[in-house]
């Protein structure tokens, strides 16, 4: 039997109103299910609506029309009453706070204090490579420091939902297996956690999950194992998303959306 | 909330700085005319009491003008820094990191009210009655529950430049209903705008008197409108989408 979704959505759209020009179209009827505990990879191109569903299904964007459903909630309500793990696209910080500042700040809202707290930001730093530079600020990071102090925030206090948009960027080779490491622990120390990632990096984004959702022109176009030969996957994605263009441009619909976010 | 309560420290720590500069810009500015009044006192053409109710009045307009850049960026520099999102997934109210920053502001805001009035009592030692320090405060509080509210409100509108706006639209239409009464039916809308009241209230305090009703009631009204309306456009807008 198969078990409720954790994460559902239903014919999701979302238009970006954009002065003096037409709307971007982001989401255009997307649909997906997230099994508890499953791992999905968003793949597709730029202005596909990656970026706008990972928002959407943290809350964090009110879609036009169609169902969104977290943990049986609204996506808001479901953040608020049990927290979502967000690494954003780019990892953007305070550029003043330091390194520890930003994540003793973070650890306060997640509820932790006094020594929890202290314990828990130190570990993070550890387990990320960055106590060395716990005492610089943020806004000095290159992007893949930046990539590992977000993933610092999401072990502060891990969530039954992580929600990682190019968590690959910016990251070197070594910290690229980290990160895989860094997500496998996660998802092992409970096994209802489910992760949505959104990437670019087909081969490397595609050995974290289980499945690959491909996205184009704001839809879902097909949902493929992520254990078939990278090369064969690749020639999948890339069908799945030129089968997806040539629908996407026949129904009128425009991409580009995502920028517009 | 208890995370919020215990991030206090911690924005009222980020406005430092500002409030610093604004204790300074402060005191140079109400430099000049405690000199005249106090030249003027030892001439023999002002009491004390005279010299410290310009004072006062001197303070709460200066208090509008600085309550705003103090507490620029409640909801919109969260917005683009990206902490808005990182708060807003957490298991925290959405407009209560917005709320969080308009207390700190005014906390920040009273605590620079209560050391520009300590400096001012310094200076004006001997001559008359000082101003009231916990008067200050409440003072403070009361003109930053209005100009910041509307700072809040802007801050959630706007991505940046809410703190010149936000001090325009509290001071000028108090400014213009100052104007001759042939002002026509804008300058008696504008005159709705309870910063006069407001400023009254304040200069009342500051000075150790207690407030009358009607000068409190009108901004304390207006006050809850705004960050009531700030508050619920910060929880849609303040996670930066």
């Amino acid at each position: 039997m198969r078990s409720e979704p954790f994460v559902e959505l239903v014919a999701v759209e979302k238009r970006w109103r954009r002065p003096l020009r037409p709307d971007g179209v982001a989401l255009a009827g997307l649909s997906l299910e997230v099994a508890p505990g499953e791992r999905v990879l968003l793949a597709g191109p730029n202005g596909a609506g990656k970026s706008t569903l990972l928002a959407v299904v943290a809350g964090l964007v009110r879609p036009d029309a169609g169902l969104v459903r977290v943990g049986g909630l609204a996506p808001a309500s479901y953040a608020r009453a049990r927290g979502v793990g967000w690494l954003a696209d780019g990892a953007p910080f305070p550029p003043e706070l330091t390194v520890r500042e930003t994540l003793v700040r973070l650890a306060l809202l997640d509820g932790l204090s006094g020594r929890a707290l202290r314990r828990r930001v130190g570990a993070a730093l550890d387990r990320v490579g960055l106590a060395e530079r716990r005492a610089e600020r943020a806004g000095s990071l290159s992007r893949g420091l930046r990539q590992r102090l977000g993933v610092a925030a999401l072990l502060l206090r891990p969530r039954a939902l992580l929600l990682l948009d190019e968590p690959l960027a910016g990251l070197d080779p070594a910290w690229r297996v980290e990160l895989r490491s860094i997500l496998d622990e996660l998802c092992r120390s409970d096994p209802s956690r489910a992760l949505l990632l959104a990437s670019h990096e087909l081969g490397e984004a595609a050995r974290m999950v289980r499945r690959v959702a491909v996205v184009a022109g704001g839809r879902t176009v097909d949902d493929l194992p992520a254990d078939a030969d990278p090369r064969e996957l690749e020639q999948r994605v890339l069908a799945a998303i030129r089968g997806g263009s040539t629908r996407h441009r026949g129904s009128g619909d425009r991409a580009g959306g995502e920028e517009a976010a | 909330m208890n995370g919020l309560a215990r991030l206090l420290p911690r924005l009222v720590r980020d406005r430092a700085r500002r409030t610093l500069a604004a204790g300074v810009l402060l005191l140079l500015a109400m430099a000049p005319a405690l000199r005249a009044g106090r030249s003027a006192y030892s001439e023999g053409w002002v009491d004390g009491s005279g010299g410290a109710a310009s004072a006062a009045s001197l303070l709460a307009l200066l208090l509008v003008v600085a309550a705003p850049w103090i507490g620029e960026g409640i909801v919109s520099r969260p917005r683009r820094d990206g902490f808005g999102a990182l708060a807003a997934c957490r298991p925290v109210p959405r407009s209560g990191l917005a709320l969080a920053g308009w207390v700190a502001a005014g906390l920040a805001v009273a605590a620079l009210a209560v050391g520009v009035a300590a400096a001012v009592n310094g200076a004006w030692r001997g001559i008359g009655p000082p101003l009231s320090l916990p008067g200050a405060a409440l003072a403070a509080a009361l003109l930053w529950a209005w100009a910041g509210s509307a700072v809040l409100l802007l801050s959630a509108l706007l991505d940046r430049g809410e703190a010149p706006l936000a001090a325009a639209a509290v001071l000028l239409p108090a400014l213009l209903a100052t104007g001759p009464s042939s002002g026509g039916p804008v300058v008696e809308t504008l005159a709705l705008v309870p910063t006069r009241p407001a400023l009254r209230a304040a200069r009342a305090v500051l000075a150790g008197a207690p407030a009358g009703t009607a000068d409190l009631l009108p901004p304390l009204v207006g006050a809850t409108l705004l960050l009531v309306l700030g508050l619920a456009l910060a929880a849609r807008r303040g996670a930066g989408r």
